[in-house]
């Protein structure tokens, strides 16, 4: 599991339709930010995909998905000092997987919502 | 809780921030909020005269060629120099913190957990605040009304003293 929605069921009070709501929000977000990043990479389009990545940050807390904070860090600093570009790849592939891993657990969690 | 009617803009271009911290307030304070996608949007709405603005310090996720939320803190400051900008950001970096209480923050916040908590808080600093300066308001305005009617009652005095001398006087050439 990539996903912890224990600080999401204490912000919510276990109100399931608000749980419902912000992660049907993650969901969209996050399959737009995964393409968005992945075109961002090939096109060396540093900006785009800083940008991307920035807002899968906080997101992605929320959903408690710790493992990709220091690699969304690592991916803006990469971004700004356009320094060591050639871990892009891999650090994409990697945010990109665990992106999809959480799409698939909340999308389960969301039809027992 | 006391409840207390406040004009709030919240302007964040991540809608799931932006619902979440709207659902928090909510629950929690008496409010008009407006909500904005882009600082501009917000700056076209500071007549509205908002006590408190949660700003996004990154506004450039939709439109790459939106003004980020530094510059648009300092046109809201120099529109709007009361209001109370509350920064929020993706980046726990202390030269960003820096720069935002510099250009006129009211405070910076990381987007975190714990961000909702500490908006909370702050709003609740920010009513007190306001409170002790609405009383400040009230206790100057009572000291001027006091000693103006201290300077009426010393002007009635002497006229009083003067009438009772000059009746003294006319009643002496009598």
């Amino acid at each position: 599991m990539v996903t912890n929605l224990d600080f999401l069921k204490s912000f919510s009070k276990n109100d399931t339709s608000k749980m419902k709501k912000y992660i049907e929000m993650y969901l969209t977000t996050a399959n737009e930010k995964s393409a968005t990043m992945i075109n961002a990479e090939k096109n060396k389009d540093f900006e785009t995909l800083k940008i991307a990545a920035h807002t899968m940050k906080s997101q992605a807390r929320y959903m408690g998905i710790v493992s990709l904070d220091s690699l969304i860090i690592n991916i803006e600093h990469i971004c700004n000092q356009q320094q060591e570009t050639e871990k892009l790849p891999d650090l994409v592939k990697q945010v990109t997987a665990i992106l999809a891993e959480s799409i698939n657990e909340l999308s389960q969690v969301i039809k027992t919502l | 809780m006391a409840k207390q009617e406040r004009i709030i803009f919240l302007v964040d271009d991540d809608n799931m921030q932006l619902q979440m911290i709207k659902d928090y307030l909510d629950e929690r304070f008496e409010m008009k909020l407006y909500e904005y996608t882009t600082g501009e949007e917000a700056i076209a709405n500071m007549h509205l005269n908002p006590e408190i603005v949660i700003l996004d310090y990154h506004l450039m996720s939709v439109n790459k060629s939106a003004e980020n939320g530094v510059e648009i803190l300092k046109k809201m400051k120099e529109i709007c120099p009361t209001t109370n900008v509350i920064m929020l950001s993706g980046q726990d970096k202390i030269a960003v913190a820096v720069e935002c209480m510099k250009n006129g923050a009211y405070d910076y916040v990381v987007k975190s957990e714990s961000a909702f908590m500490r908006i909370e808080n702050i709003f609740n600093n920010i009513g007190e605040h306001m409170k002790t300066m609405h009383l400040l308001k009230i206790y100057k305005l009572g000291f001027k009304v006091l000693i103006a009617s201290i300077i009426l009652i010393i002007i009635a005095a002497v006229i009083a003293v003067e009438m009772g001398w000059a009746t003294a006087h006319m009643g002496g050439f009598d």
